[in-house]
């Protein structure tokens, strides 16, 4: 009886994922442990309104660059949290681009005052730029306060993104190493 | 195998009439303009042109020897996850007292795809031998490889097996250097060998350092290893020096040699189709990194000289895609991108994955970087 009744819970009371969340590349790509794990992230991005692909992209990232497994869930795990973060501070109606900026940029140090304070600052132009200068500011050795500085100040003259490009030329040297 | 391969550029240094040398080079060269490189599949390799002093191992060592040897491998596409590579290795030598000996085989090698990291696996079949004297070869390899920045080592074990026992009664196995009671009691089935290569590529330098460990019984245990250091001049093109001390070939006559080599090394695989344009020449400079710029969605890369350039990215599903050639330091992306923010890295020579100038760079996630490119 025990074993007809754990069979019931395993074939009826086991939440099936999602067809959308099973993504063909995963599967060619990705163990079926890990490839079950990001499923199950891409699962949660979907409830929360947030694009799948950028995760869906982190993971092959993941797996051409050879890391295992574990490492590979992590990741996408980590960015399905910046984009949520980014989300909450650029509001639903933020472009994918947008978000995942946003999340390159929660991820370089910025909080989500700083960037529900670009969205505010630019309401009427893209964030994507701006949050990438910062994300790459920061990367390339900047502290994270001063490059905040720099991109929110031109954010508050109304830049465009040459200009947001030319900051980033100006305070980030020509090939310095990554 | 690849092994096989780099052996046959020892020999062909070991050459002694240059006729000999340009023959075997030209029919690489025609097998290498005859497939097409695509950008799904290329053909890699390196062919020698090379001249230089050999000290025998072999008590009578003073025959003329006459060797050659081509070896080049074609890559596919991916299968499986897996990176599968045809290879083929052709060699020829005589003596002017011996019937000349010919050996070849053809394989394939499979390697995951890592990019720092990554095993293989491999198989060929072959034959070797002279006249009526030929015996029919296995050879089955594994390998690892790691790439630390410019540098990459491999480490592989390999067993050759031969389908007939080597006797002395033709050119099979006439290494003179080998014990006469080895060949008396019966001579060689196979063996087994471990070998390791170290390559540092520092834009237009490389050096290697290769050593292998032939194993088995006292009288075929040998230790084989060559030094050498190249000068792309070009992409495709470079001055190679080494000195070493090759291991005998059973089955092409070739006995084991101390060897000082200098020549011309010609890469295949990724050849530029394009004139190199007056002012493209110069390595970028105040750059320690490739330059990336988008214009019109097209992407195009400058850089040092490089046989390959690849990149991969979202736009990819992050497989590795080659670049176009648009001259020796040029690169393009023959498709457009679509608007908007993309994640992308790229290499060179097989190199690590880098970040361009021109593109955000952003932690990745996996311990590196990223670069991040915005696409109107």
């Amino acid at each position: 009886m025990f074993r007809l009744t754990a069979l019931f819970f395993f074939l009826f009371l086991q939440p099936p994922a999602p067809a959308d969340a099973q993504d063909p590349r995963l599967a060619s790509r990705l163990d079926s442990l890990t490839r079950t794990q990001v499923e199950a992230v891409l699962t949660t991005a979907e409830g929360r309104q947030l694009p799948v692909e950028p995760l869906v992209q982190k993971a092959l990232e993941g797996a051409s660059k050879g890391a295992p497994g574990p490492r590979i869930v992590a990741a996408v795990q980590a960015l399905l949290v910046d984009l949520t973060r980014a989300q909450q501070g650029l509001g639903r109606n933020t472009t994918a681009d947008e978000l995942v900026a946003g999340a390159a940029a929660l991820r370089a140090g910025a909080t989500l005052e700083m960037v529900d304070g670009i969205r505010r600052t630019r309401a009427n132009g893209g964030v994507a730029v701006p949050l990438a200068v910062f994300a790459d500011l920061v990367a390339g050795g900047m502290p994270v306060d001063a490059a905040w500085h720099s991109v929110s100040e031109l954010a508050q003259k109304g830049g465009d993104e040459e200009q947001f490009l030319e900051l980033r030329e100006r305070l980030r040297p020509r090939g310095e190493s990554p | 195998m690849s092994q096989s391969r780099d052996q046959g550029a020892r020999c062909l240094a070991m050459t002694s009439l240059l006729w000999r040398r340009v023959a075997t080079g030209c029919i690489a060269l025609a097998l290498a303009l005859a497939v097409p490189a695509s950008a799904a599949a290329q053909l890699v390799g390196n062919i020698d042109f090379g001249t230089g002093p050999a000290s025998w191992d072999q008590t009578d060592g003073r025959d003329q020897l006459l060797n050659g040897a081509f070896g080049a491998g074609y890559r596919f596409a991916d299968f499986l996850g897996l990176q599968p590579e045809l290879t083929g290795d052709f060699g020829l030598s005589s003596r002017p007292a011996k019937e000349a000996a010919l050996g070849w085989n053809i394989g394939a090698r499979f390697d995951t795809k890592g990019t720092d990291r990554g095993v293989w696996l491999g198989a060929a079949i072959g034959a070797a031998g002279s006249g009526n004297q030929r015996s029919a070869l296995t050879t089955l390899e594994a390998g690892v490889r790691r790439a630390l920045g410019p540098a990459r080592v491999d480490l592989w074990l390999s067993r050759t097996g031969f389908g007939t026992r080597i006797s002395t009664g033709g050119g099979l196995a006439q290494d003179s250097a080998l014990p006469d009671t080895l060949v008396r009691r019966g001579g060689v089935t196979d063996y087994i060998e471990l070998g390791s290569r170290a390559a540092l590529r520092l834009s237009r330098y490389e050096l290697g350092l290769s050593v292998t460990q032939r194993m088995g019984s006292a009288a075929i245990r040998r230790t084989g290893w060559e030094l050498s250091a190249t000068w792309w001049m070009m992409p495709s093109v470079g001055i190679v020096g080494s000195t070493g001390h090759s291991l005998p070939e059973f089955g092409f006559t070739v006995p084991s040699a101390r060897y000082g080599t200098v020549g011309l090394r010609l890469a295949l695989g990724a050849r530029s189709q394009v004139p190199v344009a007056r002012g493209d020449e110069a390595e970028p400079k105040s750059s320690n990194r490739p330059m990336l710029s988008v214009a019109d969605r097209r992407l195009t890369v400058r850089w040092a000289p490089a046989r390959t350039a690849e990149v991969m990215g979202d736009f990819t599903d992050w497989k590795p895609l080659p670049l176009a050639p648009m001259s020796e330091v040029r690169w393009t992306l023959p498709v457009a991108l679509s608007p908007g923010v993309h994640h992308l890295n790229l290499r060179f020579d097989g190199g690590a994955w880098l970040v361009p100038a021109g593109a955000f760079a952003v932690d990745d996630g996996f311990g590196g970087r990223v670069g991040l490119i915005v696409v109107r």
